[in-house]
């Protein structure tokens, strides 16, 4: 059976890229869909998303594509959901190849779902860095995130003590 | 007295002041720096989240805690700013840790695990003034018999209106000495792991949930039913006796009703009747769930299966092992850590023959999820029977394990409006609301034929095309040969390959 026409949307990134994508894969975007209700007439003006670069929203995009018909979370399933993130920091193997990116593009995508209020895709972009984070000491987190120490003398001292109790357990 | 003049006095305060000056424009420049790297950029909710995350499962309950607060300043800021990073607190962490919980969770409620053989005086002090603020308190006392510690003697000695505990989590305790019946108006849920049961402590109208497990002593039922009618708020009411024994009455004791009861659980019934015993007797209206796991129901099993069969409001029900014989009762044992894949030496039996009668009665069309966790082979009358059972138009969930060669293909044909020619008994439910399908591979089966897998694709294929595509497929245990095929299947694949076999 053939899959019913749906409405087409336009958008239009920072950078001037514009993207013209099915309704239901933009509304996984909490933002976007809210826009779209608030507009009770077709229009054919792009959406502006100024906080959002092509590159990033073509990222976004393959995401929701992937992702669409899948019940948004609700109110209700938010708190559920909440638990089972806590509880696990488990990704989906198609999730885990789509966030194999360079640390500037999964910052960004963090960034840009955060925006858009996309909330399963925050979710795989947190776990994703907890997990570059676990079992690193103070020094391997601020190489890999390329973080320098910019404690005050007087904090290096207390942050010194504090390794004791904390590190030789 | 100095030597120095009062020239070169000045032009030291001046050079001291370029250098504290210079400090702290270098701390500005190293935190400006830290706000452009990629990370730099995130909203602190954003990390937040990610710390907290990160924090979630660790065995220590404080070490990548206290690591990321060692990061940078702004990390530092971001979790000391946070009070609930720290309003969980065990009796094992660093006394330092704990000063800092009390500190920076501020009014926040908390929740306190104590294994009080490991507490040292100073942690019990600081413990001991956190109390007031508890609303979920774990104390395992496996290590060290009753009585318990001072503190919670002192916690328990407080008047009610004080308390407000709403979850209390006791193992190996000596019940008879804390006097539950204190907190009356605020406990929801109590767990009693490996405690004495003692029924008059239980005076808990608003109680929601009830869980006793491996049971310190013997629990005789009929006095365990005599517990239950105030309960009458109660939601989840789990019986677990797998260390424990049962006495109960050789006759049936009058009914419970409990209205509000939306999960009755009852594990590692050993004795026969006694699982029966309590189903036939706790009367359920609103009941929802029915959990039967590793429960020996020899020489009851009919009736129990006629009891159960009266809870007619079911939403889900999941029966996963009942044997035949306490001699074949086997808890999973797995070979080295259990590990996904790694295959169980002895797997669950489930009584076929006594399940097809139960599930082909017609109450029970609203079930919404079914597991079927069996390493038997299923038999012809059981794959005929399929067809009949009362809930497969309400199915939503669907949890299978299969071991035989045929099993797999039997499943399929379940799956597919057109059954498998080659399929040994050509049956189809359909299960037209299907939404999330798991297939477990356990003991020795054989992997499934390639031309099974490609069945299996075009099955999947064939409900999306009809727009009863599944959302989420899980395959655990079985070698995948063709994921490209697969991938395209449903809209969430999560494919667990064995990493041993033994």
């Amino acid at each position: 059976m053939a899959a019913p026409a749906t409405q087409q949307i336009k958008i239009r990134c920072n950078d001037e890229k514009e993207f013209t994508v099915d309704r239901d894969v933009l509304e996984r975007s909490v933002l976007i869909k809210n826009m779209l209700e608030d507009v009770t007439e077709q229009q054919d003006a792009p959406i502006p998303l100024p906080n959002v670069s092509g590159p990033v929203m073509a990222k976004v995009l393959e995401y929701c594509t992937h992702h669409r018909g899948e019940p948004l979370p609700s109110a209700d399933t938010e708190q559920s959901q909440d638990e089972t993130r806590k509880r696990t920091t488990d990704i989906s193997e198609w999730d885990q190849k789509f966030i194999t990116v360079d640390q500037e593009m999964l910052f960004e995508i963090i960034l840009a779902a955060n925006y858009l209020d996309i909330k399963s895709l925050l979710d795989v972009g947190c776990k994703t860095v907890a997990n570059m984070i676990k079992g690193k000491t103070p020094e391997e987190i601020r190489k890999l995130f390329n973080i320098v120490n910019d404690f005050t003398p007087e904090e290096e001292a207390q942050i010194k003590k504090e390794n004791e109790w904390a590190e030789d357990r | 007295m100095s030597t120095l003049t009062t020239p070169r006095l000045s032009q030291l305060f001046l050079i001291d002041l370029d250098i504290e000056s210079l400090e702290k424009r270098l701390l500005n420049l190293r935190a400006d720096r830290n706000e452009l790297i990629p990370i730099g950029t995130l909203p602190k909710d954003v990390l937040r989240e990610i710390f907290k995350i990160s924090a979630k499962d660790d065995p220590s309950g404080f070490r990548v805690l206290s690591r990321i607060m060692r990061v940078s300043r702004r990390w530092r800021r971001l979790t000391m700013r946070y009070s609930e990073f720290w309003t969980r607190i065990r009796g094992d962490h660093p006394v330092p840790w704990i000063r800092w919980c009390s500190r920076l969770s501020r009014t926040r409620p908390l929740t306190i695990d104590i294994n009080p053989p490991s507490l040292s005086k100073e942690t019990e002090a600081k413990i001991g003034k956190l109390l007031d603020r508890t609303i979920h308190l774990k104390v395992d006392n496996s290590h060290q018999l009753p009585p318990p510690l001072p503190i919670l003697h002192s916690f328990w000695s407080k008047s009610t209106s004080k308390l407000a505990l709403k979850t209390l989590e006791l193992t190996s305790c000596d019940i008879s000495s804390i006097p539950i019946s204190r907190f009356t108006d605020s406990l929801r849920t109590l767990v009693l792991n490996g405690c004495v049961f003692a029924v008059d402590a239980i005076q808990l109208p608003f109680l929601k949930v009830l869980r006793i497990t491996s049971l310190g002593g013997d629990l005789d039922l009929d006095l365990f039913l005599k517990v239950l009618p105030p309960l009458q708020n109660l939601r989840e009411l789990s019986v677990d006796v797998t260390a424990g024994s049962l006495d109960h009455p050789e006759k049936s004791a009058s009914t419970v009703s409990l209205p509000r009861l939306s999960l009755l659980q009852l594990n590692g019934f050993h004795i026969p009747a006694a699982a029966h015993f309590i189903v036939s007797s706790v009367v359920t209206p609103k009941s929802t769930q029915l959990v039967v796991n590793g429960t020996t129901i020899a020489g009851g099993r009919q009736t129990f299966l006629r009891d159960a069969r009266r809870q007619d409001d079911l939403d889900t029900l999941t029966i996963l092992r009942i044997v035949e014989h306490p001699a074949s009762l086997h808890h999973e044992i797995y070979a080295g850590r259990t590990n996904e894949g790694v295959r169980p030496l002895h797997t669950p039996l489930v009584d076929l023959e006594g399940l097809i009668p139960t599930l082909c009665d017609s109450r029970f069309r609203s079930v919404q999820s079914f597991t079927l966790d069996t390493s038997q082979t299923i038999s012809p009358k059981f794959w005929k029977a399929w067809n009949k059972f009362s809930f497969n138009a309400s199915l939503l969930d669907l949890n299978l394990s299969r071991s035989g060669a045929k099993s797999f293909i039997c499943y399929l044909s379940l799956l597919d409006r057109f059954p498998y020619k080659y399929a040994p008994h050509g049956v189809s439910s359909f299960f037209p609301r299907l939404k999330t399908l798991t297939i477990r591979s356990v003991d020795e089966s054989p992997e499934p034929y390639p031309s099974d897998w490609k069945y299996f694709c075009a099955v999947l294929q064939r409900r999306r095309d009809s727009e009863m595509g599944l959302v989420k497929l899980t395959v655990r245990g079985c070698v995948l040969r063709d994921r490209d095929i697969v991938y395209r299947c449903a809209d969430e694949i999560a494919i667990k390959q064995p990493k041993a076999w033994f």
